[in-house]
């Protein structure tokens, strides 16, 4: 097989959740400034926004920055129970370097139900993190602000004989005001949602250490990642 | 921020080490490096502004440890208005204006355990009056300012929003025009600082100043996010006031700053008061103790989750038996907003890794049937040899309009990186391009990439697959119905490419080749990730060869591909391209032909190490496999 290897792993994290009863989704990646921030309590006028650098196209279209803004957009069609996994390109207005990239993949997901809490958003990426890396690995989650989830998270691990720890995920339980955006009743529903840059994963996973080399395709990387 | 352990310790009393105390941190949600034996360094997230600071910082670590905050000692007596000079403030603008006038300071280097304090943060020392209020900022979080009290004419202060064709010159020497979007300070006949930003040049404290007025103010935050905003100057102190500065924290501040002024610039205080302009509005705020286990998923004890706010600096209000209601801290205003706040906080005092975890109940699976349909097709065109690839979406106009599009149709970025990356690509044919020119040493290139085009009319799912020098026959066959385009290397975009052979390639969108293809879901589910140990590639040339071998029909090609690969670390890759079975290579014998690539990370590959190369992988098949050469 000849797959590209960012392409292999997310579809590797696909499966691991379609398992679990994900449906995958995807969304646009010119987006507006309600789904990809206002509709996720990221305003204009806050300093959350400058987390995130943005390429715009206008005032109001951004390239996306997170598949987070499909969240919303399912769920103006969708009445919950649900759960999705969304993969996709993402931007971000950066230099480029050996660490850094304009572009990435995310995957973002979410599952919203009576009774889905924190437990089970810390142990469904637990689950993940083993599936990925081992048993051995080792995982911390500690709290993190993003606007869009309360409480939310970082998770960070740890593989074995290494001695720094990494972050590779933030998530969280979905907050009331972005639920009532997804036009569901706060009061009667719960979810978690998580993000994952799927680009530093992969390298994690194969130990490469320029994020770049995936997107220049040289046949000496690519044909490297054959079975 | 970076933390300075001996600041801290003027605060809280602890025993950790700084690796500990760095951990400490990062489990109450501030991420944290430890740069020296008695230096930390956190991230603070942008809703907690008031951990821009040592108290902040020390209020977290009491809370955590359970520990006693001894804040310092100093009292002044506070008039509610001033005396000596005249204050108009806009409530929209400013909340509190906290201020002392000071007579007769002595203007001068600042004593040594100042500069270290500051140096440690990373600010460079000025004088002992500026030195002392970025000092008391970074302390007490409270933005600090001193004005030259002879320069401000009238003795007024006017707190307003700036006009039209105003400009001031700010300390950093820069001249702002300044606009509606500004908020200024003026005294009776001109403008004399950017409010919550920067002073003027105009009132600025300067070697022969005598008498000063030192500002302590609370302020709107998005009436500073917006001035920095549209004047692109920000500082430490705008930092601060967009995360929301403690409306109660100014008294203290003034209060510190004014006794060291005393002290280090021998100054007398004539007169110190707190304006109120607007005052704070407390919050109260409920919290159901079910929420608690509800939300986080582990039931905590009614007690303990009490106990918890109130370490935090919640004042409890009422307990119910099943609610608690709590007075937010002025210092939290700006972030604690709604009960779920509170669950965060008593989860994160508590800690995350302390909480139960449990995999998500599984429901069944609801299958998204363009998603398999797209997995299939990176099946098919995979199996048939063509290597999936994945290019740049911002692209150069140029080398779209060398494909004969037009700017009115491209997608332009308004704050591109650069020119060459200004565009979103309206086709997959110039990453396929590139990156064939990028492999201009691979003989035979075969390619595709599934990928989003941007035009006028909208973005598309489309796919790619290209060949170079051209597609073979079976391609062909796989491609049948679609229109194949070719492009010789006299083609516009192949010559500013510098591409030096032919490239044969179909582009359509994905919908339509599904169809024309007649690709149906895979019935196999995908291989596992590949078992590889990743090789770095150098930065030099590498060198292709093929090699053909008769060997046993039972040996499997995977087998040498290892066995060759561990040869040597130059013997990057070893890609099958060729197996066939025939009577007249002997019986229960098969031909395989294999193409390597041989890379060297020091050097460019030259043509007599890859024959000594060769021949290494020619006696290993020979004696291990028994294999003889075609």
């Amino acid at each position: 097989m000849s797959y590209h290897p960012l392409a292999q792993f997310i579809d590797e994290i696909l499966v691991i959740f379609e398992s679990l009863g994900f449906e995958i989704a995807e969304g646009p990646e010119i987006e507006d400034e309600w789904h990809n921030f206002d509709g996720l309590r990221v305003p204009a006028d806050h300093p959350s926004r400058d987390v995130q650098d943005t390429f715009w196209l206008d005032s109001k279209h951004p390239l996306r920055t997170h598949t987070t803004s499909v969240d919303l957009r399912l769920m103006e069609g969708e009445k919950p129970p649900a759960r999705f996994i969304i993969p996709g390109r993402c931007f971000r207005h950066e230099a480029t370097d050996q660490h850094h990239e304009a572009q990435f993949y995310q995957i973002d997901g979410f599952a919203i139900d009576k009774d889905i809490s924190f437990a089970d958003l810390m142990g469904t990426l637990e689950f993940l993190i083993k599936r990925l890396y081992g048993k051995q690995v080792e995982l911390r989650f500690v709290p993190h602000h993003y606007p869009f989830v309360e409480p939310g998270l970082d998770l960070h691990i740890r593989q074995k004989g290494q001695e720094e720890w990494l972050e590779v995920l933030g998530a969280g339980i979905l907050h009331p005001e972005v639920l009532k955006n997804m036009r569901v009743d706060p009061t009667k529903w719960q979810g978690f949602a998580f993000g994952m840059g799927v680009d530093r994963l992969m390298m994690l996973y194969y130990g490469i250490d320029d994020i770049r080399l995936s997107y220049v395709n040289d046949f000496r990387f690519l044909k490297q990642f054959k079975p | 921020m970076k933390l300075v352990l001996d600041w801290l310790r003027e605060y809280v009393k602890f025993e950790e080490s700084a690796d500990q105390l760095a951990d400490l941190y990062t489990s109450l949600g501030f991420e944290t490096t430890t740069l020296s034996k008695e230096v930390i360094d956190l991230e603070i997230t942008p809703n907690r502004g008031d951990c821009l600071s040592v108290l902040g910082l020390a209020r977290e670590y009491a809370a955590k440890a359970n520990k006693p905050l001894s804040l310092k000692r100093c009292q002044y007596d506070f008039s509610e208005k001033p005396k000596s000079i005249k204050i108009k403030a806009d409530p929209s603008l400013v909340h509190r204006y906290t201020a002392a006038i000071i007579r007769d300071v002595r203007i001068k280097e600042s004593p040594h355990y100042i500069k270290e304090k500051l140096l440690a943060y990373g600010i460079k020392p000025h004088n002992n009056l500026v030195d002392i209020t970025n000092l008391i900022m970074i302390e007490t979080g409270q933005p600090l300012h001193g004005f030259d009290l002879a320069k401000i004419k009238g003795k007024s202060i006017v707190v307003r929003a700036a006009r039209k064709g105003e400009q001031l010159e700010i300390l950093s020497g820069e001249i702002i025009k300044l606009s509606g979007e500004n908020a200024v300070i003026a005294d009776k006949q001109r403008v004399i600082d950017l409010l919550g930003i920067m002073g003027g040049a105009n009132s600025a404290i300067s070697e022969s100043t005598k008498d000063i007025l030192l500002q302590a103010a609370a302020l709107e935050p998005q009436v500073i996010r917006k001035s920095t905003k549209s004047s692109k100057v920000s500082s430490e102190a705008s930092y601060r006031y967009e995360r929301s500065v403690d409306f109660e924290g100014s008294r203290y501040g003034i209060s510190l700053a004014t006794k060291l002024i005393e002290q280090e610039a021998q100054g007398s205080v004539e007169e110190i008061f707190d304006l109120i302009i607007k005052p704070l509005r407390t919050r109260s705020l409920g919290l159901r103790y079910r929420k608690v286990s509800e939300l986080l998923g582990t039931r905590l004890d009614n007690k303990l989750i009490r106990n918890y706010l109130i370490r935090l600096g919640f004042v409890l209000v009422k307990d119910s038996g099943s609610d608690v209601v709590v007075k937010v801290p002025s210092h939290r205003m700006a972030d604690i907003l709604f009960e779920e706040d509170l669950v965060e906080e008593v989860g994160r005092l508590h800690g995350y890794n302390r909480l139960s975890r449990k995999l998500v109940a599984k429901t069944s699976p609801k299958i998204n049937v363009s998603y398999q349909i797209k997995r299939a097709i990176r099946v098919s065109l995979s199996v048939a040899g063509f290597q999936e690839i994945l290019s740049y979406s911002l692209v150069d106009p140029k080398h779209a309009q060398a494909l004969g599009i037009g700017e009115s149709e491209l997608r332009k970025l308004a704050n591109p990186l650069s020119p060459e990356n200004s565009v979103l690509r309206p086709s997959l044919v110039i990453g396929a391009l590139k990156s064939i020119q990028k492999n201009a040493w691979w003989p035979q290139i075969k390619i595709f990439e599934i990928g989003r085009v941007f035009t006028k009319q909208g973005e598309q799912k489309n796919l790619l697959v290209a060949a170079s020098p051209g597609f073979s026959k079976t391609d062909y066959e796989l491609l049948n119905n679609l229109n194949v385009v070719r492009f010789e290397p006299t083609h516009q975009l192949s010559k500013l490419l510098k591409l030096r052979r032919p490239v044969e390639l179909v582009e359509t969108s994905l919908q339509f080749y599904a169809k024309a293809a007649k690709v149906k879901p895979p019935a196999a589910t995908r291989p596992a990730l590949p078992d590889i140990t990743y090789r770095q590639i150098s930065a030099f040339p590498p060198l292709v060869r093929d090699i053909a071998i008769i060997v046993a029909k039972d040996i499997a090609p995977e087998n040498i591909i290892r066995t060759t690969k561990s040869l040597d670390q130059r013997i990057l890759i070893v890609e099958l391209f060729d197996e066939f079975i025939s009577p007249k290579f002997g019986k229960n014998k098969k031909s395989l032909a294999f193409r390597l690539v041989f890379d060297n990370p020091q050097k460019t590959m030259t043509d007599d190490e890859a024959n000594q190369l060769m021949e290494k992988i020619v006696r290993e098949l020979k004696d291990k496999l028994s294999a003889s050469m075609r």
